[in-house]
């Protein structure tokens, strides 16, 4: 019953940015794993990925025996193509890619959809309501996946901001939404928003 | 994209539905899903179905996944970014992905995962142990708030409100008494302007000769004197039963809150911050004192003053009356513009000033930091920003109601517009006298101040509804570790027994698989084992902070669940990392676990602990002011401390989480062996990463990613040359470098 943890970090069930809540003493959920001195640079030079069974396998060096691995944004908000880790479904660390951009073709391809299969944000193309009851604030939203009911908690402290106009949204159950640029957003929709900055 | 979430009974009926031959008696486990499992953006409508021979996948009403069980060794669950994902591991070590769903049904699938498991584990069936209790309102299917089980959205307010007064019904003397003083002042302040209206008519206007009149004339102002004083005397008797009945009502309240929090399971508080749990006794109460005592009465008040104001317009004249009633509608809808407009803002502010505070508060508690990076300036620079955005918000606000103020207070001065027009037409027609303008004028003024009220209640109402159903939310939380109806207290003897114990924090997580333990009494139990592998949450096990989901804990023979929680408690001793000293002298913390402790009990356990030869050092001796935070004490005297603090009742069990970690070896040794000497009465249980401490134990266990991977005495394990032989090797390296 071994569960794994892709985040390779806490994964309490509220997930989101509160995910700590789940507290308990010792912090139990969280794997401890020891630093790996081998963990090396990879580019298409020396390593190579291929997907099996819908899982991302790497072989490094490249002529090795390839092995399931997890990938895992180091600086998720700000790089979300860089700074990668690659991981054993243990949770140590195999190998870093600095940018996805040192890998080309297919392979690029392959890591891209596996970092976004991984981190599901929709985009909020537009915002149909907003309301706020009880600190709680309920959104309507328009997402390219359709429309989106979602909840916040603590609206402010659920919403943050990563540089100067993109927005995150961490709603009560572990989702995440994005805008990507707050600017770019109609006008009615921006209006909605700006009380939350 | 689909967030809500089915029930059982419909997850059952859809799966009957692809399988029409399925009972629920097969059903092992079922679940759905709703990315797709390859395209990063890309929609699914799955279902997955367990049977008791099956795993059968269905995507968009297609079956894509059939496999008979028997293949399958486990099922995980992994958990994404936002999204969470399901796999099964074949017994041929084939993985293969299942499903991948947002995070909405993380709680779901995980259980699912879990029930699945435990039927591939045990050949049980447990779908129903493990489906998870919805964390959705059932009624609006909006997410309840962490940690809680009430729905804010759906409050039943009337259930509430009975509640409340369930809780004020033993004051409500105080509360009537408060509620008629608050309509006897108002009416008395209907009287003044009738007593102004009849001196400025029948005296300063009158050409009746003033000799005759004089007394008359000071018995009036006498009067509204008199009316002024009762008035004022009468406010004074009742902010005098208002402070009693509030003060008592809450008091109650924070009782009933107080004593609940303490009954609850440390899974239950820990789901709430102290800061939250301390806001719920104090800010919240007091909510409620302000609602019950202050604005209710006032509403009875205001209510009752529109309608007599009112009444009294219509019978004086119904032209004028109706003039002044019908802006109302105008006026109430401009006030509940205007907050919700200032309410926005309001909480934007405070929400602006707990952002710097939150940071001074950081730069202040790592003043130590800030002061040895020499950072002084750039932190300032940090707490400037936050002032300054601060400030451009108090600054908006200041704007905005500087331009809507005026504009408000235009429309509460709207109906004397009314009279003056009205009023002032009839006195030129000689119907009405100059005297009725100031009098109407007045009561205009009293006919809308209930308005202003009435229109902000709403909000009242719904502020101290939430913090009513705060409150309430703790009275009614589920104790999760209750005593049995007939728990016992038993005289422990210190055997403990630990069988096929499973357990995890939450839901998706299990972090002691299928535990197995004896312990005989006397024993001493090294845990041992990386950190972050189960050791402490075996011991909270067997305190029974926590409920085990699987197998059970006995001591002496008897189920942990059949022994009362204090006769359970008073029993073991326990000694954390983390020791926690309470205000007041070494002595009162020594002496916690028994109060009625003798000063040689105290001293005895003290030397035991170690704890003596330093505090005979401290000019105050066992005196000594210790505060939370230990004081002037050092790490390890502190722990010194709660070690005497554990060995002064002697408790036949003792458990040791790390006790002596902060400790130098020298002292670590004292104390070791004067444990040593009383061990053989007592079972002890004592984790510790730093191996020596460990060295009289009567056998170690080593856990590892929650299972017991070794057990054995040290000789047996170095022997073995597993974990324990590595963990003891890497330690020796450590120490021979040093």
């Amino acid at each position: 019953m071994a569960p794994m943890n892709m985040m390779g970090g806490p994964g309490g069930p509220q997930g989101g940015r509160h995910g700590g809540g789940s507290g308990s003493p010792g912090g139990p959920g969280r794997k401890p794993t020891r630093e790996n001195p081998n963990s090396v640079q990879i580019t298409k030079e020396n390593a190579k990925f291929l997907m099996k069974n819908g899982f991302l396998y790497m072989s490094c060096p490249k002529d090795a025996e390839p092995a399931r691995v997890l990938l895992h944004r180091d600086f998720p908000f700000e790089f979300p193509f860089a700074y990668i880790s690659v991981m054993n479904t243990d949770g140590m660390e195999l190998a870093f890619i600095k940018d996805i951009a040192l890998f080309e073709g297919e392979e690029k391809e392959m890591l891209v959809r596996e970092l976004e299969r991984k981190y599901y944000s929709p985009k909020i193309l537009k915002i149909h309501s907003v309301k706020d009851r009880f600190g709680f604030s309920y959104w309507d939203v328009e997402t390219p996946a359709g429309r989106v009911t979602f909840t916040l908690q603590d609206t402010f402290k659920s919403i943050s901001r990563a540089g100067e106009n993109r927005l995150f949204f961490f709603d009560v159950d572990g989702n995440r939404f994005t805008i990507e640029d707050i600017d770019a957003l109609d006008r009615k929709s921006h209006k909605k928003i700006e009380l939350y900055l | 994209m689909k967030l809500t979430k089915t029930t059982t009974g419909q997850l059952f009926d859809r799966a009957k539905k692809y399988q029409p031959q399925l009972t629920n008696e097969k059903i092992v486990s079922v679940w759905e899903y709703n990315l797709d499992k390859e395209e990063p953006r890309g929609l699914k409508d799955g279902f997955v179905i367990i049977t008791d021979d099956r795993l059968t996948v269905y995507e968009n009403d297609t079956e894509i996944l059939s496999d008979s069980l028997s293949n399958i060794k486990e099922f995980r669950f992994l958990s994404g970014v936002g999204c969470v994902f399901a796999e099964c591991i074949r017994k041929d070590g084939e993985t293969v992905l299942i499903s991948r769903a947002n995070a909405a049904l993380k709680n779901r699938i995980a259980t699912a995962i879990k029930a699945a498991n435990h039927y591939i584990l045990y050949g049980s069936h447990a779908f129903e142990k493990y489906f998870p209790a919805d964390n959705v309102c059932p009624k609006c299917g909006r997410a309840y708030r962490q940690g809680s089980e009430t729905c804010l959205n759906c409050i039943d307010t009337k259930r509430m409100a009975k509640r409340l007064w369930d809780v004020a019904k033993p004051y409500k003397w105080l509360i009537f008494a408060s509620m008629a003083l608050f309509v006897f002042i108002s009416l008395l302040g209907l009287v003044t302007p009738i007593l102004t209206r009849y001196l400025t008519n029948d005296f300063i206007l009158s050409d009746t000769p003033e000799t005759i009149r004089a007394l008359d004339y000071l018995g009036v102002i006498a009067l509204i004197l008199l009316t002024q004083l009762a008035s004022r005397g009468l406010s004074s008797i009742r902010n005098w039963t208002l402070v009693i009945a509030g003060n008592k009502v809450v008091h109650n309240l924070r009782g009933i809150v107080f004593e609940k929090i303490q009954r609850l399971s440390i899974a239950r508080i820990s789901k709430r911050t102290s800061g939250e749990l301390m806001n719920r006794v104090s800010s919240d109460t007091a909510r409620i004192r302000m609602f019950l005592v202050n604005q209710i009465p006032r509403l009875l008040e205001q209510i009752l003053l529109f309608l007599v104001v009112g009444i009294a317009f219509f019978v004086y004249d119904w032209r004028l009356a109706l003039l002044i009633i019908l802006p109302t509608p105008l006026i109430a809808l401009a006030f509940s513009l205007f907050r919700g407009i200032m309410g926005k803002l309001f909480r934007r502010s405070w929400e602006r000033s707990a952002q710097s505070n939150a940071v001074l508060h950081d730069i202040f508690s790592g003043i130590r930091v800030v002061k040895s990076y020499g950072t002084e300036h750039r932190e300032a620079q940090r707490f400037e920003a936050y002032a300054k955005a601060e400030k451009e918000t108090q600054l908006k606000i200041e704007t905005k109601w500087a331009w809507i103020n005026p504009l408000l207070q235009f429309f509460i001065s709207f109906g004397e517009f009314f009279i003056l027009f009205y009023v002032g037409n009839a006195i030129i027609g000689g119907t009405m006298e100059l005297a009725d303008m100031a009098m109407f004028s007045s009561y205009a003024g009293m006919l809308y101040t209930p308005l202003q009220f009435l229109a902000g209640f709403p909000r009242q109402i719904m502020m101290a509804m939430t913090s009513v159903t705060k409150v309430f939310e703790i009275i009614d939380e589920p104790e999760d570790i209750v005593d049995a109806k007939d728990a016992k207290d038993i005289e422990i003897k210190g055997e403990v027994s630990i069988k096929n114990v499973s357990f995890g924090y939450d839901e998706s997580v299990d972090v002691l698989r299928n535990i197995n333990l004896d312990i005989k009494p006397g024993e001493f139990i090294g845990l041992v084992g990386k950190s972050g592998t189960g050791k402490s949450t075996l011991i909270n096990l067997v305190m029974r902070m926590y409920e085990v989901d699987e197998g059970s804990i006995s001591i002496d023979g008897v189920d942990i669940r059949d022994i009362s929680q204090e006769s359970l408690r008073s029993q073991i001793g326990v000694v954390l990392q983390e020791t926690f000293l309470f205000n007041g002298s070494i002595y009162d913390n020594i002496a916690y676990a028994k109060k009625n402790a003798t000063r040689e009990e105290v001293i005895a356990a003290a030397k035991a602990a170690g704890a003596h030869s330093f505090i005979i050092k401290l000019t105050d001796g066992y005196d000594t002011y210790v505060g939370e935070k230990g004081g002037t004490l050092s790490g390890g005297e502190r722990q010194r401390i709660a070690i005497a603090r554990a060995l002064l009742h002697n408790p036949k069990l003792l458990i040791l989480d790390e006790a002596t970690a902060s400790l130098d070896t020298e002292t670590e040794k004292q104390i070791q062996d004067s444990l040593a000497k009383l061990s053989h009465e007592r079972t002890t249980i004592a984790i510790a990463h730093r191996l020596s401490t460990l060295r009289n134990a009567t056998k170690l266990v080593v856990i590892d990613k929650g299972t017991i991977a070794e057990m054995g005495t040290h000789d047996e394990l170095i022997e073995k040359h597993g974990i324990y032989y590595n963990l003891v090797m890497a330690q020796r390296e450590m120490s021979k470098m040093a």
